[in-house]
Order: structure tokens, then sequence, then C-alpha cells
């Protein structure tokens, strides 16, 4: 089952720009904009909209040997960390995910830096919003996915370079997602770019005969 | 008993859950169900007949993962045989007491547009399994759980050119109440039923109650028998079991209310049993299943949208600016197989308020078809409103109709024989709309009878196919008034016999002023006299005001916008009252242009501030530094948020930039010190920084900016060569953010004493204080914390 699903466009549906509007410290009981600042804005967003090409990818792997410290997966990768096979406990699988704003956007952030700095903040905040979104649309679908044969999706995802679970685990989820494909690259410090790039792994819960609580 | 007839004759009843009953029978983790059930048919057997004797009156095959690819995954490669295997096991048991469902589930890949999978693969691949359902005897299909619209559309093409057995589609929707794909319910159906879908309808993802919700919302608009299959209840994990709140009693509860909403088949899906659909059945017992009423519907869909075309509504705006007619660009690019300018224009045109698209693409020479396919993958994941395919290439309209996700309308059809009879059935095979434009191989009748007549012709021609009055929309042919007098005329007599006859109709907003100067009048007065004769939409530019507004205007006039709402929110709102300039003196002006980001303003305030005599350090000192001080003011107390403070820092340096060489002859610029930033090393992320150096500056920093991802001996090499300057690190990262101790312990360990400030997300003061440093958490605050820096010593 451990073959990587491919979105080349995930949806850019509305809630982004809330999200980013609420990122940049958006507080609507509070501030007050005058209507040609909101147009800006909006117009920003809007140019955000036609920079960024959201893709995505995502695997399922299973589960070999959970311990309190180590996550042995069937493809022979494993991963070092408490704080990652604490949140995998009780779990079959791991899903690995995958997600990118694309290149233009970041590169229209790094143009804009000191010549629109406005504009580059706006951009970068719903570029930021929408790959955090990606990474949510994903485990929704394999949470659809697995509902079927009676299993479900943590939603509780976790990063490489959080807490004990180390950022040169990048790599290994960067080559198993095969995401040069999006022309992501990975520094040599572990970095993704472009940018507005995200990986995270989260949990498939095995399998349970369902129960009804009344 | 046909599937037919079971609808007209009652609400048929559906089966429950496959994977809940297989799990408790003894299905093992990691093996494939079908193989699994194909290898144990007794255990098959009796889940059928469990659903059966509850009162099932159809089952669904246990193929729901029996698609090539899914069982690829397994090693199992003959999906036709495994589908035709167990679609008879499911025949055996449903014996002549229930019909049986040949079940498709998603493939587990997602086609393009929205995935990597090409569409006519996927076409195939769902054929193969279709053809095993066939040869085991299915008496329907079921296309189900679907949550990319265009995967539904698939499988449904699949189904429709393998056999001519009834199809339904039920999709999934979550939470927010679309499909995964971003598909809301009203689209899917108007995409699907007219497809060829039998029914429709939703299952799995959500509880009973979310389900009637859907059923109530679709039911005025379904040509088609509705389905349900809700889940028992909402899933949700207790600890790491899955678990559904209702029994079959409080599941059966909905049925009545379901009965009243107008669906026609009901079922379970996850965490359903044969209890849950007997309780169903007996709850069920004797209602009258409520069939649909409407026999067509004028409407066309996208992937996250719909436009219903509804008769004394308001009159609707399709754009028409993506043609290359007349357009330089647009031609050259098109030529080029760019699509950029395509994108840019359908941004504009729904930013502008247009409700559907008109995309024309033909350029000399080029390849329509091929575009079309381009243009469709492009457009449908960009655009929210439906498209009209605007060509009279065959090959381009069957192109387009068949990956375009959703229903389209095609624009056009004319009673020209040839055309007519090539492009008629592709218009019933996708379920398209038309505009039908009264021509014919004599041309262009300059009467209005002759145009009847063509108008006739094609309508029962269309009849032949199935295809109803509500699929087209009549236009009005408006030919230009420079060069036919009487065209508008003949136009709106066209409008209005199509009105009195109940068809819908359309204009080329445009065409009636070809020629002439001032082109938005005439439009204008044109669109106003079709409008009072009941026009449907218009194909017009929604960039021009005049006829923007005088859309508006004419549909309160018609009657067609009820209490004037949409006049009202378009010309209600407060309009801002322009500040008399006398009540603003021109440094009051410069001070309101720094808070309100006004970045173009401000120059010809400066010029005008420094004509009347100010100093330029004075309007810097005495106006401007104040006016970014209450910036900051109003961004600390959340008042502004990060892009008003940026907007104003910005606005600010452009105003210092250009008055900062007149302060080089008159004046001295004391500068409020030297702050050297940069990333650290590793770090690529510097949006904040650069905001940091901006708002710096503004308050007369001198900053040395070494940017991104900055060696620690860099920054080493640059602090000795700067006494006296704060040095400003930052980072994103909690990775990145150890390299900050490496900086500071090389530049101690070299004997500077320079001061630090350090800032990012991830870090706090505690961080900072334990290097030694200082900490800001954005840019106002870093002007304060370095003043002090500078101040102590």
């Amino acid at each position: 089952m451990s073959k990587v699903i491919f979105f080349e466009t995930i949806p850019l549906l509305d809630g982004i720009e809330e999200r980013a509007m609420r990122r940049m410290g958006y507080h609507e009981k509070v501030l007050s904009m005058t209507p040609a600042q909101k147009q800006e804005i909006t117009g920003f967003f809007s140019q955000a909209r036609q920079l960024i090409k959201l893709q995505g990818c995502g695997m399922r792997i299973d589960i070999v040997k959970l311990t309190d410290e180590v996550v042995h997966l069937s493809t022979g990768i494993s991963f070092y960390s408490k704080a990652l096979a604490g949140i995998l406990k009780g779990c079959s699988q791991v899903v690995l995910l995958g997600a990118t704003a694309g290149e233009k956007v970041v590169e229209s952030v790094r143009q804009d830096s000191g010549v629109n700095t406005t504009r580059a903040v706006v951009l970068d905040a719903y570029a930021s919003e929408a790959v955090d979104y990606a990474l949510g649309w994903i485990i929704e679908y394999f949470a659809q996915e697995v509902m079927p044969e009676g299993k479900r999706v943590i939603f509780k995802r976790f990063s490489a370079g959080y807490a004990d679970f180390a950022l040169d685990n990048q790599q290994i989820i960067f080559n198993a997602l095969l995401l040069a494909r999006y022309g992501v690259r990975l520094t040599k410090d572990h970095i993704l770019a472009p940018e507005k790039t995200v990986t995270a792994v989260s949990g498939i819960t095995a399998r349970n005969t369902p129960k009804r609580v009344v | 008993m046909s599937f037919a007839n079971l609808l007209k004759k009652k609400i048929v009843l559906l089966d429950g859950a496959m994977g809940t009953q297989l799990h408790v029978k003894g299905l093992s983790e990691g093996v494939c169900p079908e193989a699994w059930c194909r290898d144990n048919p007794r255990v098959l057997l009796d889940i059928h007949a469990g659903y059966v004797a509850a009162g099932s009156d159809i089952i669904y095959t246990c193929t729901f993962g029996a698609n090539p690819i899914k069982l690829s995954n397994y090693g199992i490669t003959d999906a036709c045989r495994l589908n035709r295997d167990l679609c008879k096991l499911a025949k055996k048991a449903a014996g002549t007491r229930a019909l049986v469902a040949g079940d498709i589930g998603p493939a587990g890949k997602f086609i393009q547009p929205f995935g990597e999978w090409d569409f006519e693969a996927a076409v195939k691949a769902f054929k193969e399994q279709i053809r095993g359902l066939v040869a085991g005897g299915a008496d329907l299909l079921v296309i189900e759980t679907m949550m990319d619209i265009q995967e539904a559309r698939a499988a449904l093409i699949a189904a429709r050119e393998s056999s001519d057995l009834p199809v339904m589609v039920t999709m999934t929707f979550d939470r927010s109440g679309r499909t995964l794909g971003g598909t809301d319910p009203l689209s899917a159906l108007i995409t699907l039923q007219s497809l060829g879908a039998q029914a429709v309808g939703c299952n799995c993802s959500s509880g009973p109650q979310d389900m009637l919700a859907i059923i109530k919302q679709l039911k005025p608009y379904a040509r088609v028998p509705l389905a349900a299959k809700p889940n028992a209840g909402l899933p949700r994990l207790l600890g790491n079991t899955a678990v559904y709140d209702l029994d079959p009693r409080g599941f059966a509860a909905f049925a009545p209310d379901f009965a009243a909403a107008g669906v026609n088949l009901i079922g379970g899906c996850c965490g359903t049993t044969p209890e849950h659909i007997a309780a169903l059945a007996a709850r069920l017992n004797g209602r009258k299943p409520r069939l649909p009423k409407i026999g067509g519907l004028s409407a066309i869909s996208g992937p996250f949208g719909h436009l219903l075309l509804q008769k004394n509504k308001g009159l609707v705006v399709v754009g028409e600016r993506i043609n290359p007619s007349g357009k330089k660009a647009l031609r050259e690019s098109l030529a080029d197989k760019d699509l950029s300018l395509v994108r840019e224009t359908a941004r504009q045109q729904e930013a502008q308020g247009a409700q559907a698209l008109d995309v024309n693409l033909s350029v000399p020479g080029g390849d329509e078809p091929e575009l079309f396919k381009h243009a469709i993958k492009e457009l449908a994941v960009l655009c929210r409103v439906p498209l009209v395919m605007d060509t009279c290439d065959p090959k381009a309209i069957e192109a387009a109709l068949r990956i375009y996700p959703g229903r389209a309308m095609i624009n056009s059809i004319s009673g020209e024989k040839s055309k007519l009879k090539k492009l008629l059935p592709l218009v019933a095979q996708y379920g398209a709309m038309f505009i039908l434009l009264p021509l014919d191989d004599q041309g262009i009748p300059a009467e209005f009878k002759a145009r009847r007549a063509i108008i006739d012709f094609v309508l029962r021609q269309a009849a032949k196919l199935g295809i109803t009055p509500q699929d087209v929309v009549v236009d009005g042919l408006a030919l230009a008034v420079s060069a036919e007098p009487e065209g508008p005329a003949a136009a709106l007599e066209t409008i209005k016999w199509c009105q009195g006859q109940g068809l819908l109709t359309s204009v080329g907003l445009s065409n009636v002023s070809f020629g002439l100067p001032q082109r938005q009048w005439l439009n204008s007065a044109f669109l106003a006299q079709a409008s009072s004769h009941g026009l449907t939409m218009a194909i017009m530019n929604p960039a021009s005001l005049e006829t923007a507004n005088i859309r508006l205007a004419a549909d309160v006039l018609s009657g067609r916008d009820k209490d004037a709402g949409q006049y009202l929110a378009r010309f209600s709102a407060p309009q801002a009252k322009p500040q008399s300039p006398a009540a603003l003196s021109v440094q009051d002006k410069i001070s309101v242009c720094i808070l309100e980001g006004g970045r173009n303003a401000l120059i010809p305030l400066l010029d005008a501030d420094l004509a009347a005599g100010a100093r330029p350090r004075d309007i810097i000192d005495s106006v401007m530094i104040p006016a970014i001080t209450r910036a900051g003011e109003l961004f600390e107390s959340r008042q502004y948020f990060l892009p008003q403070l940026v907007a104003a820092a910005e606005t600010m340096e452009g105003g210092v930039k250009h008055l900062k060489p007149l302060l080089e002859k008159g004046s001295r610029d004391t500068g409020a010190g030297l702050v050297i930033l940069a990333t650290v090393e590793g770090d690529i992320h510097d949006i904040g920084k650069n905001i940091v150096a901006l708002i710096l500056r503004n308050h007369g920093f001198r900053v040395v900016d070494l940017g991104r991802d900055v060696p620690a001996a860099r920054i080493v090499k640059e602090a000795f060569g700067q006494p006296g300057a704060v040095v400003g690190l930052s980072a994103l990262m909690t990775t990145t953010m150890a390299k900050m101790k490496d900086v500071i312990s090389l530049v101690r360990s070299r004997g500077c004493r320079c001061k630090f400030i350090l800032g990012g997300a991830v870090l706090n003061k505690d961080y900072a204080a334990s290097l030694g440093a200082a900490f800001a958490k954005d840019g106002v605050e870093a002007v304060k914390v370095i003043k002090s820096l500078i101040n102590d010593k």
C-alpha cells in the first residue's frame, strides 16, 4: 500500500484569506481599515491566488514496530523520536504528507521585499496559510479514504525539526514522497525550498470493530 | 422489477455497511477485502443475505475497492474477473428479492486537473471494473463515496459507454458541506444528472442530520431520484477506537424526515448494520416516494460553483473578454500556447462580477481542441464560476465537454444542418446546455419570422435526442446597428417572443455597437431595452461600469431584483465623505497619508509643504516621525495589523528618500544609530527581518542588511568593522535558532563587546537572555529596544 498519491492541484477555497488576515494580526473587533487599504489587501490576496500553485502528495506506510522511542516502517524507514512515537501510539500506519505553494509566490515575495514590502507581507502570509491548509486537505483525503476500512486518521501531525524529531528526517520524507516532482529541493541544512513547502507525519489508527456509544 | 419501476413504487431501501461487517467476520488488517470475500464466499453471502432479510431492495456488490488501481496494490491484476465473481455472489444472495448494484468506489488516485492521473486512463480503468460487474449480472451500477467530481464523471462516462445499466452516483461531503475537491452538493447534482446519472445523492462522511439538509437543498433542482446513505452518526475517536453514536432506533428516527424531504433511495454507510436497515424499513413502511417533478433544469456548473438560469431573476453577466478577436496580445499568446493571459483575464472578470466566463480560443492556425484541453485544465481549477465554450469546432467542443469537470454551455449551435448533425449528439452525450443561434444555411434572417422558424426547427431536432427546451438559451442575435439599422429591433423581438414561450435568451452585447464610438452607451441602452423584454443573460464586458450599473437599474425596474436588494447592496453602502481640503493642513495630510499607507500620494504633499516654506528636517521630525510612531502605537494596540504597519513604513521610507537630498544640503542628519541585521546561516526565511529593517530605517537608524543564510564569520567581520553597531539576528526555525548561539559565541571569543538583539517566530525573551542578548517580538518593539541598547552605552 506504500504508493505516493499526487495531488496536482489542491483547490484554494474560501477561508484562506481569513486565516491569512488572522496570521497578520487582524482582530475584527478592534481593527479599522480604510476602503483603500481593504481594497489593496484584497487585491494582493487575488494576486497570491494567481501566483500559488498548491500541490502536494501523501502516502500511507505500515508501521511494523512501534516502541516508545522508535517508529519502524514497512519500507525500511525508521523514525527515532519519542514525541512522534507518542502521537502514533495505537496507529497501524503513518501518513507522510508534503505540500508546496510553488516557486512563483516565493520569488514574488523575494522580489517585493524592499520594493513593495506590503505586498510581500500579504503574499507571504497567504502562502503560509495555503500550504498549511494543503496539509490539512491531504489529511482529510486520507481520512475519507480510510473511513470505509474502519480506520481513522489521528489528525495530529508532526514535522521534522520539532521536539526530538530531528530535522535530518526531512531527507527521508523528501525522498519517500518524491517531492522533487514539484520542483522542491532540500538545502544542505535540510530546509525545504521553495520556502513555502512543508512536510509532516500523521497516523492512521489500527482497525477496530466500530462501537456504538448511545 | 426494474430499477425505474422500483423507484416509482416506493422509497427504495439500500443496504448498510459492508466494511464494518467484514471486520466483524474476521477480515484481517492489510488483506484485500475483495479477494478475501472471494476466498470466503460463505461470509459474503451471509452479509448480503442479512441485508436482504432486513428489507434491502438493492444490495451493493462487495467491489468498492475492486478497481484495477487499488487491486494492483495487492498484486491482483484481473480486476474484471474478481468483479464478476463477487457480483455473482451478490446475485446469488439477492435471488429475486433484491436488485444488485455493482459497486464502484474511488480508485485512490486524483484525476487531472486535480491529480496526475490522465482522464482517459481513469475512464479505461473504470471500464475494466464495469465489464466484470456487467458480466456478473449487475442490475444497476453505483458509483459511491466520490470526493472528486472529476473522478465521479470519469466513472459515470465509463459506465455509460460500457453498458445500458442505470447508474447511481453518490458523493461524499465533508464538514464544510463540500467534497474534498471543493464541490458543493448542488453543483455536483447539476453536473451528474446532466451527464446521465439516473440517481444522485450522498453517502459516508456524515450522519443523517447533515445528509438530510443536503437532500432538502437538492430536491427542488433534482431531475432524478435522490439517494442518501449516511453513517451511523458522526464517527469519532474514543481513544483509538472509531465509534458511531446512533443505534438502529436512533438512526431510523430520521427516516420520516428523509421521506418528507424527498429522498428516493436510503440506506446506511459506515457503522450501520442489518439492524439499522431493518429499523429503517419499519419506519418507512408505506411511505410514498416523492418523484422528481422537474423535466429540465437550466443550470451550468463547475467544480466549485454553479449558475442557475431562472426567468424573472437578475440578468446574468457572462464575461466576454477571453476572446482573441481584436486582442493582439491574447492572440499571440494563444498562438504560443501560453495561457497566462487567459488565466489573468479570467481572474479579472470574476473579480468584476462575471457569473460565468465565455471562452473563445480561436486563433488562425491554432489547434483549438488542444488549446481547449489545456485551458480547461487551467481554468477549471482557477475559476469559481462555470464556463461557456465558445467555438463551432465539433472536435474542440467534444474535447472540452469530455474533460470539463462540470456542466458547460456551448456557444453556439445554429440551424446549419451539417453542424446540427455533429453538435447536437455531443450536447446530448455530455448533457451540456447550448446557445441556439437563429441562423441557418441561408444565413442570418433579417426578419423575426424566419428566425422563429429556425428556433422551432433546432428545438425539434434537439428534442429527438432528449434535449429539453430548458437546456437551450436562444441568442437574440444582436447585429451591429451601424450595418443593420433594423438588427437591434429584430433581436428585441426574438427575445420578447422567447420570453413568451418560456425560453431563455442571450445576447452578445458588444455586437450591437460595433463600428461606433463610445460603445458603452449603445451597449447600455440596448441592455436596458433587452432586459425589459426578459433577456436572461448577456455576454459582455463585466468591467464596463456603465453597463453593469444599467443592468442593476434595469433589474429593479423590470421587477427582477425583488425589493431592489442587489441595487441597494451596490449603491446604498455609505460613501466615504471626502474631508474638505480646507479641513486639513498639508502637514496633516502628510500625517494621514503615512498612517493610511498612501504611497503614491505622499510625494506631491511633501513638495507642496516644501513649496510653502517648510524645512525638510522639520517635516521629518515634526510630521513624519510622529506619524510613523503613531502607526506603531496603533499596531501595538492591535488597531492596525501588519500590512497597515508595513504600508505606513513604506510610505514613510519613500518620503524620506525624497527629502534626503534636500537634507544633505541644508541640514544635519544625526541618525539614530547603526544596526547590522542578518538571518542566520541555514535559514532562508527573512521577511520578518526585512520588515524590521524597514521600520528601523523609518526611525532614523542606518541599517546594514546582510541578508539571509549568513555565515557566522561574515557577521563577525561586519561587527568588527562597525564598532558601536547593534547586531540583530533572526531565525524562523527551532533548528536554526541554535546558530544564533554560534554567532554570539564567536563574536565574544574574538573580544567584541557589541550588543545583540534577537528576533523570530520561535524565539522568546528568555532564550535571548540566556545568550546575553536582547529580544524584540516585532519591528515596533525593536525600535524601542535598540534605542535603549544604544542609550545604555
